[in-house]
């Protein structure tokens, strides 16, 4: 190869004309910092917009219906539900894996991302943070309550006794007591953490007294000194890789609940990485669910732009391929293992008793997502929403499937049996809804739902050397 | 220690509580006696009582709603005033006494806590029985504490619109009025049948009084004899008595004598089935065969080797087929007998080759062969029956054929008297005659006819409803009473338990009454028994609960002349069709014949074969049900075959299961101008053209259980036979959901029951072992795979794994058990009478849930008993008809390495040194992790309180109504009632392990104290003194059995009986290959069908199907033109 020139390339580059490279910009028109600090100060300092409050309003009325199925629950016995002896785990730990699983993707955004410097991940990380705390929550809600005695499942703890007795450091039960709490406990930290630089900004623009105290009392004398920036960020990275190992434990351990039992269908050693996949996709499927009603709402399409669209879009599209690669591999395992119990297991999730859930799960999970391999329609936004839908309705299938069909027939065909919801599920799960969007909307009323400060390092001002 | 009752002692009745305040004996808690009860709770149309009831337990709830709610509730505990003697408080007493049934006096030990009855056993002194019983006995306890009883004497008072309201009187006054109605004159007494000497000697007085006598079972037990006695032209009766022990082969013409269709179930079951079993190969040769003809597929036609389908009514000419092969086989002088026969069996051609085989095989067991026929078949089956007998040999050896005392009039006399003014006061006791023959009676215009009459029963039933008064009836286990065992070799004692808990009578005291006698019952029972002892001691027969007699034989006599004067015009029936069906009226597995439509525990015991609970329905073949379906499309009968079932992956489900609930067609049957209306139920195994009904149900006056359950099917009764002809089904477009425990009726191929022909195991003694998953993988126990099973129970050996084990060898721990208990289930001895089921039930305090809730899949029982039918190779969406019927005790199996006890996240669930599976009550907090995770499901969960609340009230939670008290009398006081939100399971009857190591030490430290004089901390006992000795524990379900096929011991002992089971080569583990190593295991099935019969398979068709399943290559290569 010869050497080129200066004059040559000069030439060259003349013919072929390239199109400058130009990272699409994550901020869209140009927008100032006191644009952005305007902007996302203002959705928590204006006045609260009526749809706020019909929405606030309906989101209690919704939640009230867990209060109220968790009442019924623990005053009448868990037989309000409809476990049954096959089927012991119904709706319950279907939901507690459905909204573990959505509390994947804030994490994931602020810490994986972080560590490998996605700068798209700043003007979403907030809010997904924001709904993995608050899907932690609801997923709490049903482990502790579909236990029998729920006023003793303080008992799950280690805490020191009279009796000597110690929780089964061997249950995945007791594993998921731990791995859930410390990632209740981690997130929340990481997410409060990183909303004290824009708590001081709210405290400072504040004009009413109550928020002067609220927003200084969280700010926690944030003064935006340099020392406090340096310790921030160092903060910060290390939460971001003490939460990286989290957001593949959590989910790890959650699938151990099955993984680790002996029953066909459950288990198998691909669980970890599949739930994990799983719990991304369903994570990325919520946050687009979540960000999208968002953005049209309080206009952040500046902000949230179609860059942004589009790398939810194609990791929901990578990891709902990979779920769906997981999917077959389940069944290849199911054939090429030779174990007939398993066999059948299989083969009885696609054709059995819950066949119908099998193939939602299938057409939401798995070919939904190939659409977004289209550029068309990742740019239209009101589809993606719709698909968004189909790949959370579908992972909540997911989880009924693999709680549901393997318990209906398992071992002995003299047990197998039918289990169907009872209005108390239905109505129970429904409500967590309604509790999340209470918190969610909360957040959005009073919380900065956009790191300021972090959506203004991505931004052209923030770079020195931007113009050369 | 077995004890007697001496009546002296018997104290007046406020010693005995019936709640704590009577003791106080206030005014408030007399009044609450008369008011509580006022028309029997039963009675009362409901509404007032249970809104009262309701409005109360909300204002309660209201109440707790503040902090008082949160206090503990307040007990209290009053020791006695005056100790009653040999009664140590927390030891239960037994005593011998026995249950009066249609079917003989059951000997019973029963177990006594504090006075009261808790627990029934059967009385190992009766040795035809073994000390087992069946299932009724083991539920009649519940029947004691019945909250819906008959609690006292009742006046009936008619409303104006009809209804009868029951206003409580004194018994004393009811039988003052009797008094004086009896003189009046033209007075009959109707009763149901029983074995009661008290009654006999009775009736004979009662006679002579100018009384008529009258007699009713729907389920006539004895109409055979009857039938037979009278075909030989005797004037008694003649009661065929089989003696199975010596019998190698049997062949049964429609008679279920294994099960509640005939008498003497226990000793049958155990003398037959003990021919089966079967340790070693000589065993094998050497087993009974089991050849049986029959319309419905009962528990002896599951047990059976070769099994043939025949409708009831066809069987004139069956028998009669076999009865001239028998004939010309023996080589029979009798021309004339022999066409006769072969006239009689000209419809029953097609069966000749089974008949024939059959037979041959009878003739070549000489005296140890016999042929048994129903007790509903007419007197032209007993009569060719005992004639086959007779010719080949068994009378004497295989059958006995006693004498007995001609049965009394009929309930049809009792008729037409009271139609025609002969009898103008009638005294109903026991049994429930109105309900069964409302079908030919009309009692509504008899009732007219009547100037008085009085109801003597346990509860207000539908007989009550033409009586003037109901008198109370005492519960068996509060009179007393003596008769004699259904083979009338023993008289048994019924002695009380416990003084009336209410004011009732027995039947004995009734009757005494009537002639004006003025001796007490106890009085009575010892005249009788000093009358029949030749001087024994009455106490000693109290204590032991038998005393031999001997039952008068019979010399056989020829029956060739009886014979050929049956009529082949009276016994060609027309052919069947779908439109001239049988229906076959059967006693009800629950119900029995209606009395124990209230019994909770046998309501939700399922039907062996059926599997269904709290109710009852039309069986049909799934020959018959695809008749209808063609018919009548849409009937929704048969589920349309799913995917899995087209590709063979699983089999069909018999019915249509909608979210797990069987929806049953509800059908109209005609039979004669009569009809009813049922559900359809889709039974293999059933004649193509029979319909079984089951008499029981259906009930229009009981008690709060047994309300609303079931079809009625008395209405079809003619009086006559049992087996109806010219039936005709007619869909309704109705359904009717049913509760059936078991919705899936196939093994798939895996094997779980594994079953091999005599043959085979004899050729391969360790078939089971070749079965299963673990037999293609590496040994399980890995490198001590041939250690011995003690060495593998007490050292428990991890195999090849990575981890090690606790060593919890003797010399190596300070938690060793000296035990190691463990369990084995002999498949081969099981014929699925339930009475395991029931016997945990009552031994472990397992609550009723109800129908709604076993429609949920929430029912309790410790102990299941699955069915699995097999077939020979067949259409995947088809559901066959001619099945193998295989039968599997399941109840936890103490796994050594549990997989419920590494999921319990609070250590609820752990094993103990002694190799028990133990769950902590107290600590469990209901993850359910541990049910999901038994690859058995034998965990149950508490999802309500079942015991606290009622079963119709579960949902409303706090606001429900409590639990009747009276049902926590009858509690096992050693086992503790669990609450809501707890998991249990069954523990080996712990309680009773402890309560026998306990005893063990306590004769050891007595023994050593004896010998060596010292005392206290001076004594050293021995590991060995402290060995329980194998036997003394036997678990409830294994001393039920009346077959044995359940053995419990200690396995670290090689000699007692479980550690020789379990080392016998047919012992396997069920789903071993997952490394649960049960300590309970299976004893593989052995079938011994005739490589001669037309339906012979080479294999079991279970072993086939695995096969099949296991091998599929093989399988593709024989039928790989398919």
């Amino acid at each position: 190869m010869s050497e080129v020139n200066q004059a040559e390339q000069h030439d060259i580059l003349k013919k072929v004309d390239p199109a400058p490279w130009k990272d699409v910009p994550l901020v869209l028109n140009n927008r100032s910092y006191k644009w952005v600090t305007d902007k996302i100060c203002g959705i928590v300092e204006s006045k609260t917009p009526t749809w706020w409050w019909w929405c606030f309003i309906t989101a209690l009325c919704i939640a009230s219906f867990t209060g109220m199925g968790l009442v019924y629950l623990v005053s009448t016995g868990v037989g309000v539900w409809g476990n049954n002896n096959p089927v012991n785990w119904g709706w319950a730990i279907v939901n507690f894996v459905f909204w573990i699983g959505i509390g994947h993707a804030g994490t994931l955004i602020s810490a994986v991302l972080c560590l490998l410097k996605q700068k798209w991940r700043t003007s979403i990380n907030r809010a997904s943070e924001a709904m993995t705390v608050f899907a932690v929550l609801c997923a709490g809600i049903f482990p502790l309550f579909h236990v029998g005695r729920v006023w003793f499942a303080w008992w799950l703890f280690p805490l020191p006794n009279a009796n000597a007795i110690w929780p089964q450091f061997r249950s995945p039960l007791e594993w998921d007591v731990f791995a859930v709490s410390t990632y209740a406990t981690v997130s929340i930290l990481f997410w409060y953490m990183g909303m004290i630089p824009d708590m001081a900004v709210l405290r400072d623009r504040a004009t009413q007294t109550w928020r002067k105290y609220f927003y200084g009392f969280f700010a926690m004398g944030w003064r935006n000194a340099n020392n406090h920036w340096r310790n921030f960020e160092m903060a910060y990275l290390l939460l971001a890789g003490l939460s990286t190992p989290l957001v593949l434990s959590v989910h790890t351990i959650v699938s151990f609940d099955f993984a680790v039992a002996n029953l066909p269908g459950w288990h198998t050693t691909i669980f970890p990485p599949y739930f994990v996949a799983g719990a991304i996709f369903s994570g990325f499927g919520m946050v687009l669910t979540l960000l999208l009603p968002v953005r049209a709402a309080f206009g952040l399409r500046d902000l949230i732009t179609q860059k942004h669209i589009d790398n939810m879009c194609m990791i929901t599209l990578a990891t709902g391929s990979l779920v769906g690669y997981a999917y077959a591999m389940e069944f290849f395992i199911a054939w090429y293992g030779a174990n007939s119990y398993e066999g059948f297991a299989f083969i009885n999730r696609a054709f059995g008793n819950y066949w119908w859930s099998y193939w939602i799960m299938i057409s939401c999970n798995v070919i939904c997502p190939q659409l977004f391999w289209f550029k068309k329609i990742r740019e239209n936004t009101p589809l993606v929403w719709i698909i968004s839908i189909f790949v959370n309705v579908g992972m909540w299938f997911e989880r009924f499937v693999i709680a549901n069909t393997t318990l209906s027939r398992d071992f002995l065909p003299s047990s197998w049996g039918y289990y169907s919801p009872t209005v108390v599920d239905i109505f129970t799960f429904f409500g967590t809804f309604g509790f999340f969007s209470v918190l969610f909307l909360l957040f959005l009323r009073f919380l900065p739902l956009m790191p300021m400060c972090e959506v203004k390092s991505v931004m052209p001002q923030a770079n020195p050397h931007a113009d050369h | 220690m077995i004890m007697q009752n001496n009546q002296p002692e018997l104290p007046s009745g406020k010693d005995y509580w019936k709640s704590l305040d009577s003791l106080a004996d206030t005014d408030g808690f007399k009044e609450w006696v008369s008011r509580e009860f006022p028309e029997g709770a039963s009675m009362l149309d409901g509404v007032q009582r249970r809104s009262f009831v309701k409005l109360m337990a909300a204002s309660f709830g209201l109440a707790g709603l503040g902090m008082t709610g949160c206090r503990r509730p307040e007990q209290v505990i009053l020791p006695y005033g005056k100790s009653p003697e040999e009664l140590i408080p927390g030891v239960p007493a037994y005593y011998a006494t026995s249950q009066p049934t249609s079917r003989g006096f059951q000997p019973l030990i029963v177990e006594s806590h504090q006075g009261r009855p808790t627990k029934v056993e059967g009385n190992p002194s009766y040795l035809p029985n073994g000390g087992s019983t069946d299932v009724y006995s083991q539920a009649s306890v519940l029947d004691l504490y019945d909250p819906d009883r008959a609690q006292g004497s009742f006046a009936r008072e008619t409303l104006k619109n009809g209804v009868n309201r029951w206003k409580k009187v004194s018994t004393d006054s009811v039988l003052d009025i009797l008094d004086d109605e009896v003189s009046e004159g033209k007075v009959a007494v109707l009763v149901n049948r029983s074995h009661s000497l008290v009654r006999q000697s009775l009736q004979k007085k009662i006679a002579s009084s100018g009384i008529q006598w009258f007699e009713h079972d729907a389920i006539d037990y004895t109409s055979a004899e009857n039938k037979l006695g009278k075909a030989l032209g005797l004037k008694k009766g003649l009661r065929a008595v089989p003696n199975l022990s010596t019998a190698k082969r049997v062949l049964s013409l429609d008679c279920d004598f294994l099960g509640n269709r005939e008498s003497n179930e226990l000793a049958n079951t155990r003398a037959f089935m003990s021919g089966r079993k079967v340790l070693n190969s000589a065993d094998a040769r050497k087993m009974n065969r089991l050849y049986i003809a029959e319309s419905d597929l009962s528990r002896t036609g599951g047990v059976a080797d070769h099994r043939l389908r025949v409708e009831s009514s066809q069987m004139i000419g069956f028998a009669s087929l076999v009865a001239s092969e028998l004939l010309s086989k023996i080589g029979h002088s009798d021309q004339s007998l022999k066409k006769h026969l072969k006239n009689l069996s000209s419809s029953t051609n097609s069966q000749k080759e089974w008949a024939s085989e059959a037979v041959a095989d009878l003739l070549s067991n000489p005296k140890k062969s016999v042929v048994l026929a129903g007790s509903h078949l007419p007197a032209e089956v007993q009569l060719l029956a005992y004639e086959m007998n007779r010719l080949l040999g068994s009378i004497g050896s295989t059958i006995n054929y006693i004498e007995v005392g001609a049965s009394a009039d009929s309930i049809l006399s009792l008729a037409s008297k009271i139609n025609n003014g002969s009898i103008e006061r009638l005294f109903i006791l026991g049994g429930n005659p109105v309900y069964q023959t409302k079908g030919f009676i009309n009692w509504e215009d008899l009732s007219k006819k009547l100037k008085f009459a009085v109801r003597l029963g346990g509860s207000i039933d539908e007989s009550s409803q033409i009586a003037n008064y109901h008198l109370g009836q005492s519960h068996y286990l509060e009179s007393w009473d003596l008769g004699t065992t259904w083979d009338q070799s023993f008289f048994v004692p019924v002695q009380p338990l416990i003084a009336p808990l209410f004011d009732t009578v027995s039947e004995a005291s009734f009757l005494s009454h009537l002639v004006g006698e003025k001796n007490d019952d106890h009085g009575l029972v010892k005249n009788i028994h000093s009358e029949y002892s030749n001087g024994g001691d009455f106490e000693d027969f109290l204590r032991l609960g038998v005393l031999a007699t001997k039952p008068v034989s019979f010399n056989s006599l020829d029956a060739t002349k009886a014979l050929l004067s049956i009529k082949p015009v009276e016994v060609k029936s027309s052919k069947l069709t779908e439109d001239n069906l049988e229906v076959v009226i059967i006693p009800d597995f629950h119900a029995h014949d209606g009395q124990y439509a209230n019994n909770g525990w046998m309501q939700e015991c399922p039907d062996p074969i059926s599997k269904l609970t709290w109710d009852n329905a039309l069986l049909i073949s799934p020959f018959l049900a695809n008749i209808l379906e063609s018919k009548h499309p849409g009937l929704g009968l048969l589920p349309k075959p799913t995917m899995l079932n087209k590709n063979g992956q699983i089999a069909p489900d018999a019915a249509q299961f909608d979210g797990g609930k069987q929806k049953a067609p509800i059908v109209t049957v005609n039979v004669g101008g009569k009809s009813i209306t049922a559900p359809l139920y889709v039974q293999p195994g059933l004649a193509d053209f029979s319909i079984i009904a089951t008499i029981g149900y259906g009930r229009s006056h009981v008690g709060r259980v047994g309300r609303g359950t079931g079809y009625d099917v008395t209405p079809l009764l003619s009086g006559e036979s049992l087996v109806l002809t010219g039936a005709s089904l007619q869909p309704t477009g109705d359904f009717k959901i049913l509760a059936n425990v078991q919705e899936h009726w196939s093994m798939e191929g895996r094997a779980i029951v594994r079953e091999a022909n005599a043959e085979e195991y004899i050729s391969d003694p360790g078939f089971a072992s070749h079965m299963g998953a673990e037999s293609h993988s590496p040994p399980m126990w890995g490198k001590d795979q041939n250690k011995s099973l003690q060495e593998k129970a007490t050292t428990t050996p991890r195999g090849n794994s990575a981890y090690e084990h606790p060593d919890h060898t003797y010399e190596k721990s300070d938690v060793f058990g000296i035990h190691q208990w463990g369990m084995t289930i002999d498949l081969n001895q099981c014929t699925g009478c339930s009475a395991c089921v029931v016997a945990c039930q009552s031994e472990n305090n397992i609550p009723v849930v109800g129908k709604d809730q076993v429609l949920r899949g929430r029912e309790m029982h410790w102990i299941r008993l699955d069915r699995y039918f097999s077939s020979t190779a067949r259409d995947g969406a088809e559901i066959p008809s001619d099945v193998q019927v295989s039968f599997q005790g399941v109840a936890c199996m103490h796994c050594e390495t549990a997989p419920c006890e590494s999921v319990c996240p609070v250590n609820a669930t752990v094993h103990d040194e002694e190799g028990l599976n133990a769950m902590a009550y107290n600590r469990c907090v209901g993850t359910r992790y541990c049910a999901n995770n038994c690859p058995y499901k034998v965990r149950r969960f508490n999802f309500f309180d079942w015991n606290k609340r009622k079963t119709d009230e579960l949902y409303q939670g706090p606001l429900g109504d409590k639990n009747d008290s009276s049902v926590d009398m009858g509690k096992n006081p050693d086992v503790t009632v669990r609450m809501r939100g707890v998991m249990e399971k069954c523990t080996y009857c712990v309680q009773r392990i402890q309560e026998s190591k306990i005893r063990t030490k306590v004769n050891a430290q007595q023994k050593a104290k004896f010998e060596s004089g010292k005392d206290g901390s001076g004594i050293q006992l021995s590991t060995q003194d402290l060995k329980v000795p194998d036997g003394t524990i036997k678990t409830a379900c294994q001393q039920v059995c009346p077959s044995d096929a359940i053995v419990f011991g200690d396995i670290s002992d090689p000699r007692s009986e479980v550690s020789k089971l379990k080392n016998n080569p047919r012992d396997y583990s069920v789903l071993g290959y997952l490394n649960t190593r049960p300590r309970t295991t299976f004893l593989a099935k052995v079938r011994n069908p005739n490589p001669k019969m037309p339906d012979f398979a080479s294999s079991p068709h279970s072993a086939r199907e695995y096969h099949d399943k296991a091998h599929p290559s093989h399988h593709g290569d024989e039928h790989g033109a398919h």
